[in-house]
């Protein structure tokens, strides 16, 4: 990020004053994390404190209790684990199939590329809600209602990760070394697991990174597949943690905590691949 | 790149490989995607509630969505939010991207700050907000009654404010981070022209940075309009967790045309409508993000 700076002088401040400009930029830094500050605070009230009619700045005595009822006396780690299996298997499914598919667009000429390339790409514009109805009477048919691969698969046609792989191997990958491996005899398999695979390795880490941070926080159709509390993901779960008032109230502290604890594998894993993450998400708004 | 017989043996296998590559995708890409899309628009012309299904080609569905107040109210809800909080959002982005490109000191560590709320899932962005704005022990009331100001009905009156306070606290900071790889994408000999050429910062702003960072402006409002068409999540948490409630003033407010189709498939199971539904949210995403599309870098091989 911002090797090329290109004015080094502080233009900024001379057009609006550096105090302004750095004023609203800590309030805006202020505005993104001072949420996840409050929402910990608060993870560290009694349950009756958090719904303390005037609300409350602190708790009259921190506490773990929450953490505990939530790791050990909830269906919360089910939920945790439901949610690594299918992030995990969608990024495995997805980035699998979705490198195929880029080598044969990055490598290959052949009739209708181009066409179907821009039906795949075409393929965002279609919103999921249009295919829901169709999917859910599939999945019935397939028995796959209520299962891991029920969440996994239909949401694997992925249009970003192929357009993605296909710019990374176009340039990671050079036809030279493709075609000279060819003249010595190494089968297009073994050109694929051992040449392209490896050289194209920082790109698929960058979608794996991307998608499994997607698969993570998905909502709307695990919300459709899943059906009973075992097989839900964390997303899933925790709106069924009512805070309504008049319902089970009683469980906010749950989901508060549970909602706060569902931040960290995706924010340590933002942490440890920061590079590969920012490559992931610019992927599509920066040709090449 | 005639090689020999042996060359020649490539060549003519090389063009079944491609397929081969492409085999698994398009499997996946037949099954649940072209499928469903068609049979999607085919039941659309039916009628087709659970447990009872009449082929017989018909109009009815859609003639229904023309006096659906439900959901030209939900239409009118991402009206607004498309003409609010997306060009606030965008506007946000390019300011902030600018600003720590053209070098503020600490730039970086500004923006994994802003970037910090995308990598939460929309569940949690909005049980946040909810927490915070709740009107009876949300602390932003508890904030402004300390200080001496009335409280507000966040989750009530305000709800629209606060949904696309929760969108824009979710999105801006990944806007700036593609804004930002959109700007240190330009060629910096432009800029030194420019500089001997004797044009000003905010001219050279306007005449080639803009220009040059189109594409990637025409992405993010095509993303951020491709997401308000399909808003669902958000809205669902800030209702309680619930899409069932459509019925209270409240609700109305940010209930969503997903949110209704959803309702329409998964709770009144009529299967038709919702397929005629979400074929009328499709042209509408599809006419609103096209030209926007078509100018951005993506889409190109």
């Amino acid at each position: 990020m911002g090797k090329n700076r290109v004015h080094k002088t502080r233009d900024w401040q001379k057009i609006i004053g550096l105090p302004v400009v750095f004023g609203t930029m800590s309030f805006l830094l202020f505005y993104c994390l001072a949420p996840y500050v409050w929402f910990f605070i608060m993870t560290l009230m009694k349950p009756q404190e958090m719904m303390s009619p005037l609300g409350r700045f602190l708790p009259e005595s921190p506490s773990l209790e929450n953490y505990s009822i939530l790791f050990f006396d909830s269906i919360y780690p089910r939920w945790m684990l439901n949610s690594v299996l299918a992030s995990a298997g969608y990024t495995v499914v997805t980035v699998l199939v979705s490198a195929l598919a880029a080598y044969a667009f990055a490598r290959f000429e052949f009739r209708g590329k181009r066409l179907l390339f821009m039906v795949i790409m075409g393929t965002v514009m279609v919103p999921f809600a249009t295919l829901v109805v169709p999917l859910y009477i599939e999945l019935i048919q397939y028995g796959l209602m209520n299962t891991y691969a029920g969440v996994i698969i239909p949401p694997t046609v992925n249009a970003f990760t192929i357009y993605y792989l296909v710019a990374y191997m176009s340039s990671a990958v050079p036809k030279d070394l493709v075609e000279s491996a060819l003249i010595d005899g190494s089968s297009e398999l073994k050109i694929f697991a051992r040449i392209v695979m490896p050289l194209a390795l920082p790109g698929l880490a960058a979608m794996a990174v991307t998608n499994f941070v997607g698969a993570w926080n998905e909502f709307f159709w695990p919300l459709i597949v899943l059906r009973t509390p075992e097989m839900y993901t964390i997303p899933v779960g925790l709106p069924t943690w009512s805070t309504i008032p008049g319902t089970t109230t009683m469980e906010v502290h749950k989901q508060v905590t549970g909602a706060f604890v569902a931040n960290f594998p995706t924010v340590v894993l933002f942490a440890v691949s920061l590079k590969y993450y920012i490559k992931g998400i610019t992927a599509g708004a920066v040709k090449g | 790149m005639s090689r020999g017989r042996s060359g020649k043996r490539i060549r003519d296998l090389s063009k079944a490989y491609p397929f081969i590559y492409l085999l698994p995708f398009l499997i996946l890409f037949s099954l649940f995607f072209a499928y469903p899309m068609i049979h999607s628009l085919y039941i659309s012309f039916t009628r087709y509630k659970i447990g009872e299904f009449d082929p017989t080609f018909t109009l009815r569905n859609y003639e229904r969505i023309l006096g659906d107040s439900l959901f030209w109210n939900g239409f009118t809800v991402l009206l607004m939010i498309g003409a609010i909080q997306l060009p606030i959002t965008v506007l946000m982005s390019l300011a902030l991207a600018a600003i720590t490109y053209h070098g503020i000191r600490g730039g970086k560590i500004f923006n994994i700050g802003y970037f910090t709320p995308t990598v939460s899932s929309l569940v949690v962005a909005a049980t946040i907000w909810a927490a915070i704005l709740n009107p009876a022990y949300g602390i932003l009331n508890h904030l402004l009654r300390s200080v001496g100001l009335p409280p507000q009905d966040w989750l009530g009156r305000l709800i629209q404010i606060s949904l696309m306070n929760v969108i824009n606290w979710r999105w801006f900071g990944w806007y700036v981070v593609i804004v930002f790889a959109g700007m240190s994408a330009i060629p910096i000999d432009l800029y030194e022209s420019a500089k001997i050429d004797g044009s000003g910062r905010i001219k050279t702003f306007r005449r080639i940075t803009l220009p040059l960072l189109q594409p990637t402006l025409m992405y993010i409002i095509f993303v951020s309009i491709i997401s308000v068409v399909n808003l669902f999540a958000e809205p669902y948490i800030m209702l309680g967790g619930s899409t069932f409630s459509s019925q209270t003033a409240r609700s109305r407010l940010i209930y969503t045309p997903v949110m209704y189709l959803y309702d329409v498939a998964f709770r009144y199971f009529n299967f038709g409508y919702s397929a005629a539904l979400s074929w009328i949210v499709f042209i509408i995403g599809f006419l609103s993000s096209f030209l926007v599309l078509r100018k951005s870098a993506f889409m190109r091989i």
